[in-house]
């Protein structure tokens, strides 16, 4: 295993970035961020990207819009993804554009059968403008919508198997749908197919007790909950190990404070990796 | 003299004076200040564009922020041709 | 929302319907999309302060010095105002807010500030300045000493100027300088600015009449000979102006 536990990248953490060698380091950035011209921030991701493998992540993508992808925007990611050659791709399971407006989150959707080949067909036509395979992450739910056909997971499954895209677990996601909905979180994190899995999200998360007394948002403005820990070395346990990100958007810490959630995951990562590996005797 | 000479030699000096300035001019290119923008204060190009996130919100209401009676900023110390102006709430 | 006001199209899937429904609901219009209580209301709620904060937050990086004239309160009524006009239209928020100078323009509660729609607008140049392609900027030394009168020179992409009815450009350096001295003495008069980006820093810096009536030239593609005759005209030392455009990197 080469890569192991990542941090998203901030750029006022680039001077540590660049310099820190920890073993199997690499780093995530938003795509959308780096959809410019030109100018300083491509700068600083191009010199990062000599140091370090970068992960594009997409929050614009939209792949749950009862419409193709905007090709403008493919368009972009693909010049992106050429210049940048990420280790993956990914984007989420939600949909953020109607009628022209762009609404800066995941949003929520029934998922039936008309869905997912509406959503099977997106991420194929995605993945024919990129020239690679994809990785689709799993959101935050904040509310079980009537009219669902199959479960996020059956869903998830299903797009996996039929459009040949990887699946992003974003660990904390499951962790704080599972609350909210009333659900099992272990459960859902058995039920991931081990084979699709190609990256772990691992990212904290802060109750709203002013809404509802368990409801939890997804505010990657805290560490890394116990729970959410647990959860992943049951994922782990299970799928082996798998490059994980640390996301935190909010309350940035220093980029060393940082590191030693991600020197966490990276030790959980290397303990799995020597459980597989073959016994010499 | 005709106009054309006269132009050619207004041109030639105009040309003269361009280029004098040239000679003058520092070099353009500077090397990259810390976080690829400016650092100093105030200057803000690390969070100029600072762009998306994927955490979700809900412990401050963002919609239809309503206006508050507060001390005001900066634009309290400017005056402009009408005097010093300030911001003024409309129902 | 009633279906006299918006026809749904004969074909639309039951994704769309639900997705225009629930897009109409964010916006604060007609009912919720489907039955759900008061599950659905909260999660509604929640997605929609999320999406209004990503935008407010992206105006508020896009334009420090109008929320420092502002204060924070006020800005955040004021951006909150105009995400609702305007809402983002694409997911890169690191441009958003280019409509942000005009809405200014009528916002009422910042009539007496006649100023504030041009800072806006010069925070707005820093940004497509911060974002535009990259070009080696002209060296002066590059250009000889020999300056043919009919040469076209190329402003760089990020290269921007304007000039304002306010002294805009000196309220923003102030602010930059975090100069609070230096905003009580601002003088009522027009100025102008020239924003450049030689190598990757950003700079500002107010310009006069004849190095605008020069640069004019030059975005027009007129020759050099007419820029220069131009800038004369105004009343510019050629020299020294000259030296501040190259030094600045205007030039590719």
């Amino acid at each position: 295993m080469t890569l192991t536990a990542g941090l998203g990248f901030k750029l006022e953490h680039f001077d540590d970035a660049s310099m820190c060698r920890a073993q199997g380091l690499w780093f995530e950035v938003h795509a959308e961020n780096y959809m410019v011209d030109g100018g300083p921030r491509l700068a600083a991701l191009g010199a990062l990207r000599d140091r370090h493998p970068i992960s594009l992540h997409g929050v614009g993508l939209s792949i749950a819009s009862d419409t193709a992808p905007d090709a403008e925007h493919l368009r972009r990611l693909a010049a992106l993804v050429r210049r940048v050659e990420p280790i993956a791709v990914s984007d989420h399971l939600a949909w953020q554009k109607w009628d022209g407006v762009h609404h800066s989150d995941f949003l929520p959707f029934p998922r039936t059968r008309q869905a997912l080949d509406r959503v099977v067909d997106n991420v194929g036509r995605v993945q024919d403008g990129l020239g690679r395979p994809m990785l689709v992450e799993n959101p935050s739910l904040y509310v079980d919508l009537p009219g669902h056909e199959m479960s996020e997971i059956e869903f998830l499954s299903e797009l996996a198997k039929r459009s040949g895209c990887g699946l992003l677990v974003d660990v904390n996601n499951v962790f704080v749908s599972a609350s909210n909905i009333g659900i099992n979180a272990a459960m859902c994190i058995d039920g991931f197919p081990a084979d699709a899995v190609g990256e772990i999200h691992l990212a904290g998360h802060s109750p709203d007790p002013d809404i509802a007394s368990n409801l939890l948002i997804d505010s990657h403005d805290a560490p890394v909950a116990d729970e959410v820990w647990r959860l992943y070395r049951r994922l782990i346990a299970r799928v082996g190990p798998r490059p994980t990100l640390i996301e935190r958007d909010d309350h940035i810490p220093p980029f060393d404070t940082l590191m030693l959630e991600r020197d966490r995951a990276h030790a959980i990562l290397v303990d799995a990796d020597r459980a597989r590996a073959p016994v010499h005797v | 003299m005709s106009i054309n000479k006269t132009s050619a030699v207004l041109a030639a000096t105009l040309m003269a004076s361009l280029a004098a300035g040239a000679a003058h001019a520092q070099g353009a290119a500077k090397p990259m200040e810390k976080c690829y923008g400016v650092a100093k204060a105030g200057q803000n190009d690390c969070k100029a564009g600072a762009g998306t996130t994927c955490a979700g919100t809900s412990k401050v209401n963002f919609q239809g922020n309503a206006w508050k009676l507060v001390p005001a900023g900066t634009c309290t110390s400017i005056k402009t041709s009408k005097g010093l102006g300030s911001l003024t709430p409309k129902a | 929302m009633s279906d006299a006001t918006h026809p749904q199209p004969v074909n639309q899937s039951e994704l769309a319907r639900f997705q225009q429904a629930f897009g109409a609901a964010l916006a604060g219009q007609g009912a919720t999309p489907v039955a759900g209580g008061s599950a659905l209301a909260r999660a509604l709620a929640i997605h929609r302060n999320t999406s209004a904060k990503a935008a407010q937050d992206a105006l508020a990086a896009n334009y420090p010095v109008v929320r420092a004239l502002f204060g924070d309160d006020a800005f955040s009524a004021c951006a909150g105002a105009f995400v609702s006009a305007e809402p983002p239209r694409e997911p890169r928020l690191n441009a958003y807010g280019a409509g942000f100078p005009a809405f200014l323009q009528d916002y009422a509660p910042a009539a007496e500030l006649s100023y504030v729609p041009d800072v806006a607008a010069l925070e707005r140049l820093h940004v497509e300045a911060l974002f535009a392609a990259d070009a080696t900027s002209l060296d002066g030394l590059a250009l000889g000493a020999a300056l043919d009168p009919e040469a076209v020179l190329r402003l760089h992409p990020a290269t921007r100027f304007t000039a304002f009815p306010s002294p805009a450009v000196g309220i923003w350096l102030a602010h930059r300088d975090g100069d609070e001295a230096a905003l009580g003495e601002v003088v009522w008069r027009p100025e102008a600015v020239l924003v450049t980006r030689p190598g990757l820093d950003v700079r500002v810096e107010r310009i006069n009449a004849p190095a605008v009536a020069f640069l004019s030239a030059c975005a027009s593609g007129q020759t050099l000979g007419v820029a220069a005759t131009a800038a004369a005209e105004a009343g510019g030392d050629l020299p020294t102006m000259f030296a501040m455009l190259i030094t600045a990197g205007a030039f590719a």
